[in-house]
């Protein structure tokens, strides 16, 4: 659906390096911190942005040949920007009427309805949460093959995370080759949710694994400076230093539970795959 | 069909399904030809991934316990009783590790174990 | 295009308070006893600022890049502009013209329709001009920079123009020009003033795409 081949973009000392794909039918986890390059991969993505190199394809086609109609074929929710603050639901719907061929006028408003958005009111009235859910409620209305949501969750609690999410499953569901790329920097959301996840730190690649992967195989190893030493050292990723010697990331724990039955080995989550990738070094 | 996912356990999700899945198989729960719930669906009440869900799903099915017809969704098949005898095994043998962990928890040996096995088996 | 058009219009409608305004100003005119023509001018111009608060409205808060993600093209955004332009500036131009006219025709002993026509035609293409040269400037710089650019040309234009024309035999020449293009008879200045007309256009819409398609987002 979507392939980032050798992408690259610098603004100033800092610079994107990206390869990634999100296949159909998938749903594809971006995740790092703030200014780690999410947001500059999914403009590029839209070609909103230009880029100093590589290619970028989106729906088999590069991304600066797509016409306004392929773009119809498109869902998009962007963490800093949305439709004018000066609109209404009333008005969105209008406008998404005239916009899309595939869009359905009264399920939209059904939908905002069951989620509370006034129809009246400006968006610059709406409340952070309130945005999050017209912008997805938007970007889900039109029959979209690929959805593109930068931070979709941002500023919603955790119910409505979860009603977003659940909005979500039930939008794949309804047809095999629709597909998300989907960035935040709450992992939880993103463990729940996604097939694969992409790490990104400082404008590159980190790691790409599959979820089920990641929290069934990867798993933290504590260890003291002598066990470090004994021990097989030929699954680990990468090594942190701490007060009681290291912390250890492995992407198969499975394999230390069997053969160094007296080490600690933990199960974990991307947020401790992401610190100690970040943090610690390489081995 | 219920399936329960256990975040802490170290087992792996998607062995985790299979592994429901099979038993319940076996005790006739889910009887021939029941539809199972759609990979997406089932992602999404375990919040799970819907690859996780598939991979079980593709488990299975290598293993002959269900079928998936492409656009309908994946059925169970019938059962063959070597299958069903081996899911009973198994849960005995956890009942039995269970047990044992325990007794091991308290400090016994694996003497005083089978003291304790002998006990029970006495009609 | 459509879309974008609707999304347009529905900003106008929001902001009644802004019409209710140029209406009754225009009526003040008009019953105070000023010349009709002044309400067309007054009206007419006023909409088609408007055109420029849209391109305000889409770049507000970073506005630009969900509207560019959606199924629009650079292109379409300038036609799009362009469009509404002329389609609000022409509407308030057809009903100020015509109740213009007929307040004219009923309260003024003097009043002469093919005068009041040509004075209002002067209008419908003062405004065409207006977009024309406001537009790619709003394009370029954005609304809020593009207002400074256009007051500051405004003014360096005027004061450009009375020097050149203050030139030695400029304004000989000049009246030498005209003169001859109106001894070629109302076909040929008609024609001439059309030819000119489109070329404006022509070049105000090329320059507003170049300029689009080669802008940076922000």
């Amino acid at each position: 659906m979507l392939k980032f081949a050798g992408v690259k973009k610098q603004y100033g000392t800092f610079v994107l390096d990206v390869s990634m794909e999100v296949k159909p039918g998938m749903v594809t986890g971006l995740i790092g911190a703030n200014g780690a390059g999410k947001s500059t991969t999914f403009k590029a993505a839209l070609n909103l942005i230009p880029t100093d190199g590589g290619e970028i394809r989106l729906f088999g086609k590069n991304v600066e040949t797509l016409t306004p109609q392929d773009k119809e074929k498109l869902g998009v929710v962007l963490s800093d920007s949305g439709f004018s603050d000066w609109l209404t639901v009333n008005d969105v719907a209008v406008v998404l009427d005239a916009m899309y061929r595939d869009f359905s006028k009264e399920e939209f408003l059904r939908r905002c309805g069951e989620f509370g958005l006034p129809f009246k009111k400006k968006i610059r009235d709406f409340s952070t949460g309130m945005k999050a859910k017209l912008k997805l409620l938007v970007a889900i209305s039109h029959e979209a093959k690929l959805l593109i949501l930068d931070e979709p969750t941002a500023g919603l609690d955790v119910v409505g995370r979860e009603e977003l999410l659940a909005l979500l499953q039930d939008y794949l569901g309804e047809q095999e080759e629709r597909s998300v790329l989907i960035s935040s920097h709450i992992a939880s959301d993103l463990e729940k949710f996604c097939d694969d996840i992409y790490m990104i730190h400082d404008g590159k690649i980190i790691l790409h694994e599959e979820t089920d992967v990641l929290l069934g195989s990867y798993g933290i190893l504590k260890v003291d400076g002598s066990q470090y030493e004994k021990m097989d050292k030929s699954a680990i990723l990468c090594r942190k230093k701490e007060e009681f010697g290291y912390c250890l990331l492995t992407d198969s724990r499975q394999f230390y539970q069997e053969n160094e039955p007296g080490l600690i080995v933990e199960k974990c989550g991307i947020d401790d795959v992401i610190l100690l990738m970040t943090k610690g070094e390489r081995v | 069909m219920k399936v329960m996912i256990n975040n802490a356990s170290m087992q792996p999700i998607y062995e985790q399904i299979v592994e429901q899945i099979k038993s319940q198989i076996a005790q006739q729960e889910l009887t021939e030809g029941t539809p199972l719930p759609s990979v997406r669906g089932l992602a999404k009440d375990l919040k799970i991934s819907a690859l996780t869900v598939k991979k079980a799903y593709d488990f299975l099915e290598q293993e002959g316990l269900i079928a998936t017809v492409h656009g309908k969704g994946s059925f169970v098949l019938g059962v063959s009783p070597q299958l069903m005898e081996e899911a009973q095994r198994r849960e005995v043998e956890a009942c039995m590790e269970q047990a044992v962990a325990k007794g091991r928890g308290c400090g016994m040996s694996d003497a005083q174990l089978r003291e304790i096995l002998e006990l029970v088996l006495e009609p | 295009m459509r879309g974008l058009l609707v999304k347009d219009l529905r900003l106008l409608a929001g902001q009644k308070r802004f019409f209710v305004v140029v209406v009754a100003i225009g009526l003040f005119f008009m019953l105070s006893g000023q010349d009709p023509i002044f309400t067309v001018s007054y009206c007419t111009l006023l909409l088609s600022f408007f055109t420029a608060s849209t391109i305000s409205y889409d770049e507000f808060n970073h506005g630009f890049f969900y509207l560019f993600s959606l199924p629009v093209s650079r292109k379409g955004y300038v036609a799009e502009k362009y469009l509404f332009g002329l389609l609000t500036g022409g509407a308030a131009w057809v009903a100020t013209t015509v109740i213009g006219g007929l307040y004219g025709s009923m309260a003024q002993e003097d009043f002469l329709l093919l005068e009041w026509i040509a004075g209002a035609v002067g209008i419908l293409v003062v405004l065409v001009i207006f977009l024309c040269l406001t537009l790619p400037v709003q394009f370029k710089f954005g609304s809020e920079k593009g207002r400074i650019v256009i007051s500051v040309g405004m003014i360096a234009l005027f004061l450009g123009l009375m020097a050149f024309l203050k030139m030695d035999g400029v304004l000989e020449v000049v009246a030498g020009v005209a003169e001859r293009i109106a001894s070629l008879g109302t076909v040929a200045v008609l024609g001439v003033g059309v030819l000119f007309f489109a070329i404006v256009v022509a070049v105000s819409v090329a320059a507003s795409v170049h300029i689009m398609e080669k802008k940076q987002l922000s």
